[in-house]
């Protein structure tokens, strides 16, 4: 898929990432080399999206991504 | 053997619940939890990094041998738990969930307004909840009545080995709650797990005081000791505490006759036993 349109900014735990517009969010995990890592979710603006949703998903400009992953803990 | 404890419908034959957090490596971590007995293991869930660094704790838990327990430690209001909820239970795959809500930093107190409101909705959206609170018996009993699978009052303090600072009121939790009672944080030596245990706490969660131990995996093993030293006692029945002295060996006459000493002691001891019965 080709794009011409201005690439976007999402904010990926607050720090900010550019995209092509047309990204979703398996093209921005992609960029994190996070597709197939285990133990992850994410909610885009406070709404957690499941991974079955992650391919058909549009990210918009400005979107705010938390991406939580396992971690120690008590 | 024990008696075995169920959560949620869920079997546990250990009464030691373990925390991830503060151990030296992954090694140590994995050697400590085999060490320790236990089948439940509290996460905790972090922002990824997005330079690349992976921290890959689930690839050092054995998913067939610990049950995962995802906690909410972070937030700060029923709101962020519940995202952070959510969050969980889409990243380990379970509805299991232990509940902390603690905006101060300094101390950790959990909150008790926010921590019952999550635990409302959490239970309502699915969750198998146990609540991170304060040995506060009326929010316990509000909590198990919110549909909380069972309570976690702390001890002291968490991560701060103070031990059972909250008994007195651990020991009315723990003789009112509907629900299993788990004493969750201080807890700083195996003997403060042995005394929870005794007094009829159904587990404890223990962390800090095996992963900062000088040798973690020796510590867990302690502690699995001390548990199940304290539940056999809780189950053994411990005998009620006398401010006399209660002779264990026959009292007759040895070199010369006592007879009056003896004489003595039984009747302190009726009279003692008058008083117990009347009080």
């Amino acid at each position: 898929m080709t794009t011409t349109q201005a690439p976007m900014v999402v904010f990926v735990n607050d720090a900010p990432r550019e995209l092509p517009a047309d990204a979703t969010v398996t093209t921005l995990m992609d960029h994190l080399a996070m597709t197939t890592r285990k133990g992850i979710a994410l909610a885009i603006n406070d709404v957690v999206l499941p991974r079955l949703d992650w391919h058909h998903h549009s990210l918009h400009d400005q979107d705010r991504v938390l991406v939580l992953s396992a971690s120690q803990g008590g | 053997m024990t008696r075995t404890l169920t959560i949620a419908g869920v079997d546990f034959a250990s009464r030691l619940f373990l925390g991830t957090g503060k151990f030296s490596s992954p090694q140590t971590m994995q050697d400590s939890l085999a060490a320790s007995g236990t089948q439940l293991v509290t996460v905790a869930l972090r922002r990824v990094r997005t330079d690349g660094a992976v921290d890959d704790l689930l690839g050092h838990l054995d998913s067939r041998r610990y049950r995962l327990l995802p906690n909410t430690s972070g937030v700060r209001d029923a709101r962020e738990a519940i995202l952070a909820a959510e969050l969980a239970r889409e990243a380990l795959e379970t509805n299991w969930l232990k509940l902390e809500i603690h905006p101060d930093p300094k101390y950790l107190m959990p909150d008790a307004v926010e921590t019952l409101n999550a635990t409302r909705e959490l239970v309502r959206r699915g969750f198998i909840v146990l609540p991170y609170v304060h040995a506060d018996p009326v929010l316990c009993k509000q909590l198990a009545e919110a549909g909380a699978a069972a309570v976690m009052p702390l001890g002291a303090p968490i991560g701060s080995n103070q031990g059972l600072a909250s008994r007195a009121f651990l020991e009315i939790i723990i003789a009112s709650s509907t629900v299993p009672v788990v004493v969750d944080a201080g807890l700083g030596a195996p003997s403060h797990a042995a005394a929870a245990l005794e007094m009829g706490a159904d587990a404890v969660l223990v962390n800090t005081a095996i992963a900062a131990a000088h040798d973690p995996v020796a510590m867990a093993h302690a502690f699995r000791l001390g548990v199940e030293a304290g539940r056999q006692a809780f189950e053994a029945g411990l005998p009620g505490r006398s401010p006399v002295a209660r002779a264990s060996s026959p009292l007759t006459a040895f070199l010369s006759d006592v007879a009056d000493d003896v004489a003595a002691n039984a009747a302190a001891n009726v009279a003692d036993d008058v008083a117990e019965a009347g009080a």
